[in-house]
């Protein structure tokens, strides 16, 4: 059973004259229960792709194609007094900032009280109660929910992110790069908290990131992204293994081992050049790039369990 | 440390301001050319009844022996003796400052409800928004005495629905006498449940509060403005929206809550400015209140009733940047105190 899948999914920025696609012909299948991980580089469209699934695109933004459906609803054709409903009670969503979430005039326990209150009709003491005790499981002392958010460190912030994300009991979390300003410890303890959820309570969540490391350790599946398309989808351990699309073996060779060096001339600044217009958009940063790839956008191939967009394996 | 000890420091350190402002005012006065002897007695006076007034008047003291004494007059609220009236300015002003303060206070409540209603609508609506903007701008270019002859000849003159000058109808008091507690006439009736006074006492507020109100109205509502647009386009904001926040809860508890701290701001030093700077107004409407009384006695060279006035102005422009101050303090969590 699927709890979200995108058909097909077009997103196109009206800048200035021109129009930009932010996102093509994304097509994205989630399971129940299923951590997968969105890893792209900025501009990819993955913050693009979790705006559109809450439709909370900017006002720039249009969806010109495609289908989303979140547990049988059909999201872009329903009303947008349904879709607030479906926003922060079966949707949860945590961003990059945890200091760019809360109302700066309003204490923590206040954010947490609201948001049951429109979405459960729960009274405002019932939800600070709640909000205290999620607080205990997320190892903050309860009586901080009183505090307001510039009274709380980056981390605990963050927690509390989370906790209101999943005060409603959502079934899907989206986490646009939850731990990216976070130290590496909190970072850790995020991730670690992400997982005990899904295994606890089966919630389904979608976690977008850049680091393609980070992806690898909390994700059951990964889908890559590049200039708004989906390169490569796949099992993670099938990423781990073997990384198939140019774009995903350069982005593990990114990642730091033990006893091994990078050689970073390959990461040139000059090399670094926007998304080719024609052909494959990864041409001209591709080291296979072959006359076809300047030539001819390749199709997401279905190899069997994995899906990889290159010519090398048509 | 705690908000009770940082309204005490905020107020402890305002007499100290005012301190500073009586000094000014003391300085400038006696460095301004003329002589308030010369004034009451004339170019051409008897030396020696120079003598006796400068003794009776206390000019003849050091100067840092009137400065304190000054100092005395100005913090136990006694001004010396009016040159023009010869009785104890005290006396004459505070029935002016009560009336001024009236004024304002409607003026102010006027004024923050136009604020607010603008700034909400521009808010919400676009066509509004570029409607409130003229708004702004007659606000500063119609002059106050203007605006108030016009509604004077309108509501006053043409359809007789409100008086056009004075506080109350002298008949009105006399039949209907009252003790003055505060000195405002429409609080003392309500206390004292006098309704034909509360109505008549009102009845001549509303031309002067409509016209001191519409001219602070303007720059209010533009600043209430700005400052929520600021916070509806904030990350914040966006933030709520996604969690499915409905946009009335957004337009109030995000964007109002967050404006409406610059906004007290303004509307403070505008209110400040109003209990000072009403002498167009006051002298349109014939309102007795500081303003006139001012204007008055500088022509009048009665010098001691200037000092006082000023002084009640420097205490007033404390006061009110206190109070200002410290509902900042309570409202904004994140001014340190």
């Amino acid at each position: 059973m699927n709890i979200l899948e995108i058909h097909n999914l077009e997103v196109v920025y009206r800048i200035g004259r021109r129009n930009v696609l932010a996102l093509r012909d994304v097509t994205l299948m989630m399971r129940k229960g299923e951590i997968r991980a969105i890893v792209g580089e900025s501009g990819s469209g993955k913050s693009t792709l979790a705006a559109a699934i809450l439709r909370v695109l900017p006002s720039n933004a249009r969806i010109t194609k495609g289908k989303i459906i979140f547990d049988g609803i059909d999201i872009l054709n329903i009303s947008e007094k349904e879709m607030q409903k479906i926003r922060g009670s079966r949707i949860g969503i945590i961003f990059q900032d945890p200091s760019a979430t809360f109302n700066p005039v309003m204490k923590i326990c206040d954010h947490i009280a609201e948001l049951l209150y429109v979405h459960k009709r729960l009274r405002w003491e019932e939800g600070i109660k709640i909000a205290e005790t999620l607080a205990k499981r997320f190892g903050i002392p309860s009586e901080r929910v009183y505090d307001y958010p510039h009274q709380l460190s980056g981390g605990m912030k963050q927690r509390f992110c989370i906790a209101m994300a999943i005060a409603t009991n959502p079934d899907l979390i989206i986490a646009d790069e939850p731990t990216t300003a976070l130290d590496v410890v909190t970072q850790m303890q995020v991730l670690s908290m992400l997982r005990d959820l899904r295994d606890e309570y089966g919630t389904s969540i979608m976690f977008i990131t850049h680091d393609l490391s980070l992806a690898l350790s909390i994700s059951d599946n990964i889908t890559v992204m590049y200039s708004g398309e989906i390169v490569e989808e796949a099992s993670t351990e099938d990423i781990r293994k073997e990384p198939l699309h140019p774009y995903t073996q350069m982005l593990m060779e990114c990642i730091p081992r033990v006893r091994s060096k990078i050689d970073f001339r390959r990461f040139d600044i000059e090399k670094i050049e926007l998304p080719n217009t024609q052909g494959c958009p990864f041409s001209n940063r591709c080291r296979y790039a072959r006359d076809q790839c300047l030539k001819e956008d390749p199709p997401l191939i279905d190899l069997g369990g994995r899906k990889v967009r290159c010519w090398m394996y048509a | 440390m705690s908000l009770a000890r940082y309204i005490i420091t905020r107020i402890a350190t305002a007499p100290l301001l005012v301190i500073i402002l009586l000094t000014i005012t003391f300085i400038v006065l006696r460095v301004l050319p003329g002589n308030p002897i010369t004034v009451i007695l004339g170019p051409k006076a008897n030396p020696e009844f120079v003598k006796q007034l400068e003794h009776e008047l206390g000019l003849d003291k050091p100067l840092w022996l009137q400065y304190i004494d000054f100092l005395v007059d100005a913090f136990t609220g006694h001004f010396g003796i009016s040159y023009r009236w010869r009785i104890p300015v005290s006396e004459l002003i505070w029935p002016r400052v009560a009336a001024t303060v009236e004024l304002t206070l409607y003026s102010s409540i006027i004024a923050i409800i136009l604020a607010l209603v603008i700034a909400l609508l521009s808010a919400k609506f676009k066509i509004f928004d570029r409607l409130a903007r003229f708004y702004t701008v007659a606000t500063y270019a119609i002059p106050v005495f203007w605006l108030g002859l016009i509604l004077q000849l309108i509501f006053g003159v043409y359809l007789k629905w409100f008086p056009t000058s004075g506080r109350i109808d002298p008949e009105v008091l006399i039949m209907h006498p009252l003790h003055p507690i505060t000195g405002l006439l429409t609080i003392d009736a309500l206390i004292e449940g006098n309704w034909p006074v509360f109505i008549n006492a009102l009845e001549h507020l509303i031309l002067p509060s409509i016209t001191l109100g519409f001219v602070i109205s303007g720059v209010m509502s533009r600043t209430l403005r700005q400052a929520m647009m600021e916070a509806l386009f904030s990350d914040y904001v966006r933030a709520a929206r996604a969690r499915g926040i409905p946009e009335k809860r957004i337009l109030i508890n995000y964007g109002l809550r967050n404006a409406i701290i610059p906004f007290i701001i303004i509307a403070g030093l505008q209110i400040a400015l109003l209990l000072g700077g009403a002498v167009l107004t006051e002298s349109t409407f014939g309102w007795p209140g500081l303003g006139t009384f001012l204007v008055e006695s500088i022509l009048a060279r009665d010098y001691n009733a200037v000092q006082a006035a000023i002084v009640i102005y420097a205490f007033i422009v404390v006061i009110v940047n206190t109070v200002v101050d410290i509902i900042y303090s309570l409202i904004d969590p994140r001014v340190r105190y």
